[in-house]
């Protein structure tokens, strides 16, 4: 994918720069990117097996970066990088056998991304992010419908997103406990990031 | 020598050893189906269930092993020999429900789609024996809660006939079996 010197910059910036450099610029010809804050950002599944119940689970280590230009949305555009092993199902063991070669397999895969590749607003408060997702080593086009809940922590310009989308775990070859353990996982993404010009 | 007026002390420690493990197998058993509804909490009861049903395979075999190869105590002699007989077959129906509750239960855990070897002391694991067959392992799951309610009901008989012979008929069988 080719990268504006601009975005890059910006890029830059928003990686390396103290939060008090980050300044918004009316005049900017593209959304800034910032980096996703782990601190307000969390990445939830939900999985439906026969016979147990509904498993939720969470990653606690990603990186990524976020531009949102809600008047210009194709112009927005997300990267997530989750580090697999980061899987917490609220048991130390639980969590060790997601790991192994029946599900995210982390000694060959250890990280899940997402690449998105375009940007639809739905409506005022709704957007449809599609994308490139990799898991297990395979990549499938993916897409999350993304609510944006409005500012976030009192600041007009920051905006609270919650996407939400249902992977299909067989796409990506993890087939373990098929079909007991449903081929559907729900994914719920909720994070935080600067509004753009709107 | 060993005191004939008792169970050799290995088979004594041993079996009390399975009662208790037994008994928290059930229980584990009970509560990771019905009464834990954390899928992290139910997955390690589900895996602790695994490993204590094999050491109770193991504890079961080993006694089983030492009732061949020790001296029986010697029988009581108001206990009329039908009745002697009668309790003989039962313990043998009590080891085969163990045993066959385990094997389903492990064959059960082997068949499964969902590859989840048992784990063992030491950091080993019990390797499956079978190829997953959800239809197999659905059918051996069955026969696991059928034979675990065989076995639930014949301890309860074990235990109810131990209760009678000490309290009302105030004999000797469960002094037999006193673990010191």
């Amino acid at each position: 994918m080719m990268v504006s010197a601009r975005r890059k910059a910006a890029l830059r910036l928003s990686v390396f720069a103290a939060a008090a450099l980050h300044f918004p610029s009316p005049l900017r010809a593209e959304p800034r990117a910032s980096s996703i804050d782990p601190s307000h950002t969390s990445i939830e599944f939900f999985v439906d097996a026969i016979g147990w119940p509904r498993t939720k689970g969470s990653f606690s280590s990603f990186s990524g970066r976020i531009a949102v230009d809600l008047s210009r949305p194709d112009e927005s555009s997300v990267v997530l990088k989750v580090a697999a092993k980061s899987v917490d199902v609220g048991s130390r063991s639980f969590d060790d056998y997601l790991c192994g070669d029946a599900f995210f397999d982390i000694s060959r895969y250890p990280e899940i991304s997402f690449v998105s590749n375009r940007v639809e607003k739905l409506d005022e408060h709704h957007a449809r992010v599609s994308g490139d997702l990799t898991l297990r080593g395979v990549t499938r086009p993916f897409a999350v419908d993304v609510a944006v809940e409005g500012a976030a922590g009192g600041e007009a310009s920051r905006l609270r997103f919650r996407a939400t989308g249902i992977l299909h775990r067989l796409e990506f070859g993890m087939n373990a406990g098929f079909p007991a353990i449903s081929n559907d996982v729900d994914l719920v993404i909720s994070t935080e990031a600067e509004g753009g010009a709107t | 020598m060993s005191d004939p007026s008792r169970w050799p002390r290995s088979i004594r420690l041993l079996h009390w050893l399975g009662a208790a493990a037994i008994l928290f197998a059930f229980a584990l058993g009970f509560a990771m189906v019905n009464l834990v509804d954390d899928p992290g909490e139910r997955f390690e009861l589900y895996q602790a269930h695994k490993s204590l049903g094999l050491l109770i395979l193991a504890l079961t075999a080993a006694r089983l092993a030492l009732r061949f190869a020790r001296a029986a105590p010697k029988p009581i002699v108001t206990i009329a020999n039908w009745r002697r007989r009668g309790a003989g077959t039962m313990h043998i129906v009590l080891y085969v429900l163990t045993i066959a509750l385990i094997l389903a239960g492990y064959a059960m855990v082997s068949t499964s789609t969902l590859p989840l070897p048992v784990a063992l002391p030491f950091g080993f694991t019990a390797p499956n024996l079978f190829a997953p067959d959800e239809a197999v392992s659905e059918r051996l799951k069955q026969a696991h809660h059928v034979l675990a309610a065989a076995l639930a009901l014949g301890l309860a008989g074990h235990i109810a006939a131990a209760i009678k012979h000490h309290f009302v008929d105030r004999d000797e069988t469960l002094r037999l079996m006193k673990p010191f």
